[in-house]
């Protein structure tokens, strides 16, 4: 062995050693360089939380404890850790904008440590992993001591991380929350379930709105609104006192906002069921349009509207193919261009109503959410008992039209009320203040109920909300920014839940069209065939022959074998239904598998080719 | 010629021998039926087992999981031959007679494999057209992960060249290299680390898992072009091409 070689190798070593030496300390000096090529920079501080971060005036203190020695050694973690150092990034960027004013500390709390003992008092998760107890959670506490936790930061809410730490330090930094009214003729708050004899949980949205917000509960037979709303919130009112409708009035006159939910047909409110009623009715909200008038919308309680662009697909009974329900919308927030609903990809309604502007509007009436221009309004008697939803299908026309479901109306307005009602005191207003009204109208209910938008999970015995739509965002927003906190709007409209396939819904929705019109035709067919069988069979019987002659024995053979073959051809158009779409499946794998790759060996011989001739012309030079 | 010839560019050298590299791949069919595997391999990948079109969610993650596992078997076979053909045939000396210094020779021999990749990366373009016909997807993560998956391929690339460079059969490189990209994808993953978590300090356990092509490649395709991980893969690019020298230089003197 030459020295060359024994230097040679000894370099080899060095450079391993180097390598990874490096590698070590890139990862702990190249914090925070990173290009974000997300549409929805995901991974970047917002303005929004630089806002919030910059009114902070007392400091804050975070505190992250995560099981850093625990977890080590466990390979099942790995992706726990790699998600625990993006969490710590993400609290340095915001130690960093801080300036002094948020303070953080990592805290590793050690088994049977005084830490340990601390993130159990705090009311952190311990979550167990390979008979380990894993802690992974956030504490803040501002100057005057009052706590924040998230008790443990699940990966799968990544997309709400900076929402949940920012929601976190704009509670901790502010003085005292907004106050919040809220009248609601629904079980917001839960109530108690007849069937299963159990209190039933507060509606996800009103929960995490409490969790921001002082919120004071107005029952609906008060005859005033308590004093000093920063925001007053209405959901499908039932039974409102005179003087309490007057109170609205009034308060919307002095330009307090409001948030409002009027619903033609709130599905999800219904008379409790039992044996005597197994179709329970949907029940009737207070009819609010002479209020909405002077403020110069209506809602038309009698009519309901149909989306043949945003229609969900529902399963009917067990094992039906899912169908499409039109009065199920999956509404896209973006489409009114509005910064309540921007970015917003999927808001979920359910039979919900329309606002129409009346001709003498004073206001200026704003669209937060439209629906598609496939639309048509439906009298509300077809949605209450609905077995099968494709009967909206059958009777369904398009009136080209965009039909607004929200709306911010602004400007002046007048009173619904020639006078205060006996036994109101205080003065009369009968126009609205300078500055105008205020109002956020939404023409359904059905969008605030957990399950059109939210599941919730027991994880280890706390409650998770994972959202797989975006309602509570939607309201979130409209609440925020009507209560003078928005800048948390913008951190909420960051992530997508779904980027599906548009194409292929188009698709459905065309086959579909098209399966109807040729369903309606061979039943049509089907019932004339039955009908001239039966005809036959009556004759038949009425001559009291047994004995049929050829003629007729022929006719009756040729009409079975037509109602046999109609009805094999009414399965084909069923089965015609998904055949675009896997045509177009087996399109798209054939160009992509082997498109390029054939034109390549094309390519190849053809150059391959013309070189040999070239060659064999070469020789014969 | 008396005078000593105009010394060239050190540019100048590395992109002739880039040139020749690259030509001498498409001399032969290698190149086609590598591309042409590549290609059908990873479209079949994508829509058999990723169930591209079945999943009905607009983004290419179908389609990028599967490439560490297409590069592990046909990147080494890209890159086995680069020095051990020339090795086993005798026309190394040759090339070290040639006015170019040993280092830009392993940087143009691996800039030449690496254009073929990424010209066979290139080529899967109709994936990204089509995943935009269906939907709406992001195109940003997915030109980030086609800049990670660029990135994965040089690493196993960088491995293969410096294993073709030590030895003359181009089959010993061919599994040599496999086995150790197989290694390099799965550190991190817990076979590894249990290995390894017994005897060794926790800091160098971490860098163990910090050394997976996997960890880095799955940040990147997040859509975050984190410093981190593409300085992971460029400093072991260039670790390995070091290597590469080296070992070549061992050789040349034995």
């Amino acid at each position: 062995m030459t020295n060359k070689n024994l230097f040679s190798r000894a370099g080899l070593m060095l450079l391993a050693l180097a390598f990874v030496a490096l590698s070590i300390l890139s990862t702990l000096i190249m914090r925070g360089w990173r290009i974000d090529l997300t549409e929805n920079q995901l991974f970047s501080v917002s303005e929004g939380t630089e806002r919030i971060v910059g009114r902070i005036s007392e400091p804050v203190h975070l505190s992250l404890f995560f099981s850093d020695q625990e977890s080590k050694s466990q390979p099942e973690l790995q992706s726990l850790r790699t998600y625990a150092q993006r969490v710590r990034e993400l609290l340095q960027e915001y130690e960093r904008i801080g300036k002094g004013k948020i303070v953080l500390s990592l805290v590793d709390p050690v088994p049977f440590s005084e830490d340990e003992d601390r993130a159990a008092q705090l009311g952190l998760q311990a979550v167990p992993v390979a008979d380990r107890k894993i802690y992974f959670g956030l504490v803040g506490s501002n100057s005057v001591d009052e706590k924040e936790i998230i008790a443990f930061l699940q990966p799968d809410k990544e997309q709400s991380l900076e929402y949940d730490i920012s929601r976190m330090l704009t509670k901790l930094s502010r003085s005292e929350p907004p106050k919040v009214g809220l009248l609601s003729g629904l079980p917001v708050n839960g109530g108690f379930d007849m069937m299963s004899r159990e209190p039933k949980p507060t509606w996800v949205v009103f929960e995490q709105i409490k969790q921001l917000f002082r919120v004071e509960d107005i029952a609906s037979d008060a005859t005033s609104l308590p004093s000093d709303l920063n925001l007053l919130v209405v959901v499908q009112p039932k039974g409102l006192s005179e003087p309490l409708r007057y109170a609205i009035d009034q308060y919307v006159l002095n330009g307090g906002k409001l948030l409002l939910f009027v619903d033609p047909f709130a599905e999800t409110d219904r008379m409790p069921a039992g044996p005597q009623n197994p179709f329970p009715q949907v029940l009737p909200g207070d009819d609010l349009n002479s209020l909405l008038q002077a403020w110069g919308v209506k809602v038309d309680m009698n009519q309901i509207l149909a989306d043949a662009d945003h229609a969900l697909s529902v399963q009917t009974g067990a094992g039906g193919n899912p169908v499409r329900h039109l009065g199920l919308l999956g509404l896209d927030g973006n489409a009114a261009g509005n910064n309540l609903t921007n970015g917003l990809e999927a808001i979920n309604v359910g039979s919900a109503g329309v606002i129409e502007t009346l001709p003498e509007a004073k206001s200026t009436v704003t669209p937060v959410l439209v629906s598609g221009s496939h639309s048509m309004l439906m009298p509300r008697a077809k949605f209450e008992f609905l077995p099968d939803p494709t009967t909206l299908q059958k009777e369904f026309v398009s009136a080209d039209k965009v039909q607004t479901i929200a709306a911010h109306i602004t400007g002046s307005a007048h009173s619904a009320f020639a006078a205060a009602p006996a036994g109101v005191s205080g003065e009369h207003r009968s126009d609205a203040v300078d500055t105008g009204i205020n109002v956020l109208l939404i023409a359904d209910t059905d969008l605030l109920s957990d399950r059109f938008w939210v599941q919730v999970q027991d994880f280890f015995g706390q409650r998770v909300a994972q959202p797989f739509a975006d309602n509570g965002n939607f309201v979130f927003n409209s609440v925020e920014q009507f209560a003078d906190s928005s800048d948390l709007i913008g951190l909420r409209s960051r992530g997508r839940f779904a980027r599906p396939f548009d194409k292929l819904d188009e698709l459905r929705r065309d086959a579909e069209t098209k399966f109807r019109v040729q369903e309606e035709a061979l039943q049509q067919r089907l019932n004339e065939t039955e009908q001239k069988l039966s005809d036959l069979q009556k004759r038949m019987n009425e001559s009291g022959t047994v004995q049929l002659n050829p003629q007729e024995e022929q006719a009756l053979r040729d009409f079975q074998g037509e109602k046999l073959r109609i009805r094999k051809e009414l399965r084909d158009v069923q089965h015609q239904l998904n055949r675009d779409i896997e045509a177009l499946g087996t399109k798209l794998k054939l160009i992509n598998i082997a498109l390029v790759p054939l034109l390549l060996i094309a390519l190849a011989t053809f150059i391959a080719l013309g070189r040999r001739s070239a060659r064999s012309r070469k020789a014969r030079d | 010629m008396s005078t000593a010839a105009q010394p060239i560019s050190k540019f100048h050298a590395i992109k002739t021998l880039f040139r020749r590299e690259l030509g001498s791949y498409f001399a032969t069919p290698l190149a086609l039926v590598f591309v042409v595997i590549f290609l059908v391999m990873s479209g079949v990948f994508a829509f058999e087992f990723g169930k591209f079109y079945d999943r009905n969610q607009a983004d290419l993650l179908a389609f990028f999981s599967f490439h560490p596992w297409l590069y592990l078997f046909l990147v080494p076979a890209v890159a086995m031959r680069t020095w051990a053909e020339e090795r086993r045939s005798g026309t190394l000396e040759l090339l070290m007679t040639l006015p170019i210094t040993l280092w830009q020779a392993v940087l143009a021999k691996f800039l030449a494999a690496w254009a073929l990749l990424a010209l066979a990366l290139a080529l899967t373009f109709p994936m990204w057209l089509s995943v935009n016909y269906l939907g709406d997807p992001d195109n940003g993560v997915i030109a980030a992960a086609y800049v990670g998956s660029l990135l994965m391929a040089g690493a196993f690339l960088a491995i293969g060249t410096c294993l073709s460079a030590a030895t003359r059969s181009q089959v010993v490189a061919f599994i040599l290299t496999v086995v150790l990209c197989f290694v390099f994808v799965l550190a991190g993953f817990p076979l590894v680390l249990n290995w390894v978590a017994g005897w060794l300090p926790k800091l160098l356990v971490d860098a163990i898992a910090n050394l997976s092509f996997l960890t880095h490649f799955d940040s990147i395709s997040k859509g975050v072009l984190d410093f981190r991980d593409v300085f992971f893969f460029l400093s072991f690019m260039v670790a390995w091409l070091i290597a590469t020298a080296i070992v070549l230089d061992m050789k040349k003197a034995e």
